[in-house]
């Protein structure tokens, strides 16, 4: 196991990266409920452009992007092929219309419409990729509790972020050693090498002590924060929450219209119930 | 709140967040880098037997918290975008396996008969199948506009691979754990 390291721990430098944590997760939960509510692929577009430029401005590492975005549309592809496979004319049901273009067989034919489904299908997944990445590069774990606690999460739920988080290379820590002591009693753990029974094996004895381990810790950590007052009042503040700066606000702003204009449109949706537009 | 209620809800003080963020990021991990895929959005990880210990030590609410959470942080770390179809349909899965205190077992304390075992096996299997045949196709295509019989298709892989999961490697475990809890105290109760 080898962190990919995308969950940052100290704040960027970005303009982006200077906002504050409620911003972040409020423009965050509406970016997402926009992509979400919607099957419009100039909506998408819209998304998936202003989701890369807000990435593209963090500066991020392209290759892992690449990389991730690959296995994202590896799972994407499979998955429209079992849809074709199991109804090609999923695109017409939602369009309304259906014009074959070509057939590979009897059953298996191909409509315009199916492959206007799969390309906006494709977009969804790419704008929703996009913009749950953009959060990942830009929060660090106590921004993310903080933002969520501001937008009515109850604190101690926040908090599970947080404490989840900052464990995160402790245990990993935990794990290369597990797996290390495993190994050296004679298991061979190596992917090519092994047998898929042999591979679960080796899965069941490392994570089953990782388990039984980190559990034992629940008690002293959770004396540690006893021990600094958690939990003592019913509400409580957050050291990385600043006052509000200019872009903070210009963000709250843009997050307001926004949300305003989903609702609309999602309104608009479950009143009229328009067909997927099709501009052919 | 009355006795069913509070045991649904548990007790939330700070042994409970810390045991269910330690059961959320441990859920992630084992989703993201202690697994072997087996289908789309499906892979064999030991990530069920996280939620059973956190239902066992918290209940059902904490339990469901953990494996929501834990599928929140799974895609997080893992970085391929959320999909909070799943994420929805690991909080249903999560809370019918940590139903465990409302039927008398206090792994905790020791307590875990062989009908609470057979109680919970029963359980743990129905659970995904429940949440992820039922719930989790139901928002795909809601939300992804997905075929639900596919969506069905992937929820039952998962569901019988983490429904045996959990029973197969649970009930030893929380054998286990009630033996060590029971062992840690000579306290009877009077």
């Amino acid at each position: 196991m080898t962190s990919n390291n995308l969950v940052r721990f100290s704040p960027g430098v970005t303009p982006l990266h200077t906002l504050c944590g409620q911003v972040k997760v409020l423009l965050f939960i509406v970016t997402i409920i926009l992509t979400i509510s919607t099957f419009d692929c100039r909506i998408l577009l819209a998304v998936t452009a202003v989701a890369a430029a807000a990435l593209a401005s963090l500066k991020p590492n392209w290759k892992i992007i690449w990389a991730l975005m690959l296995v994202a549309m590896g799972l994407n592809t499979v998955n429209l092929i079992l849809f074709y496979l199991f109804n090609p004319h999923i695109g017409c049901e939602f369009v309304g219309t259906c014009t074959e273009l070509f057939r590979f067989t009897e059953r298996l034919v191909m409509p315009a419409e199916t492959l206007w489904y799969f390309a906006v299908r494709t977009l969804k997944v790419v704008a929703m990729f996009l913009v749950s990445l953009w959060l990942i590069f830009v929060v660090t774990p106590t921004q993310l509790a903080a933002g969520f606690n501001r937008v009515g999460l109850p604190y101690k739920l926040s908090m599970v972020f947080s404490i989840a988080l900052r464990y995160l290379p402790d245990l990993i820590k935990d794990y290369k050693n597990i797996s290390a002591s495993i190994q050296a009693r004679g298991l061979e753990l190596g992917r090519k090498k092994t047998t898929l029974k042999a591979k679960i094996e080796g899965v069941v004895s490392i994570a089953v002590p990782l388990i039984l381990s980190s559990f034992d810790d629940v008690g002293v950590i959770a004396d540690a924060l006893d021990l600094r007052g958690f939990g003592k009042n019913k509400k409580r503040t957050w050291y990385v929450e600043t006052p509000y700066g200019r872009l903070d606000k210009i963000c709250l702003v843009l997050a307001a219209v926004l949300a305003a204009l989903t609702a609309a449109y999602m309104a608009y949706g479950v009143i009229v119930k328009p067909p997927m537009w099709y501009p052919f | 709140m009355n006795g069913i209620g509070r045991k649904l809800v548990g007790q939330w003080n700070t042994k409970t967040v810390v045991g269910v963020a330690l059961g959320a990021i441990l859920m992630a991990i084992m989703m993201v880098y202690i697994q072997i895929p087996i289908f789309t959005q499906v892979q064999f990880s030991l990530a069920p037997v996280v939620i059973v210990i956190v239902g066992a030590l918290f209940g059902p609410l904490p339990a469901a918290i953990a494996a929501c959470f834990g599928n929140f942080l799974a895609d997080m770390i893992g970085g391929w975008g959320f999909w909070f179809d799943w994420t929805i349909g690991h909080f249903f899965c999560g809370f019918i396996t940590g139903l465990l205190p409302v039927y008398g077992a206090k792994v905790g304390e020791g307590v875990f008969t062989n009908k609470q075992a057979a109680t919970f096996a029963v359980l743990a299997f129905v659970a995904p199948l429940i949440a992820f045949c039922g719930i989790t196709p139901l928002f795909t295509m809601m939300w992804y506009q997905g075929e639900l019989e596919i969506g069905m298709v992937q929820g039952v892989i998962a569901g019988v691979k983490d429904g045996l999961m959990a029973a197969i490697i649970g009930v030893p475990l929380l054998k286990m754990m009630a033996k060590k809890n029971r062992l840690k105290t000579n306290l009877t109760e009077e």
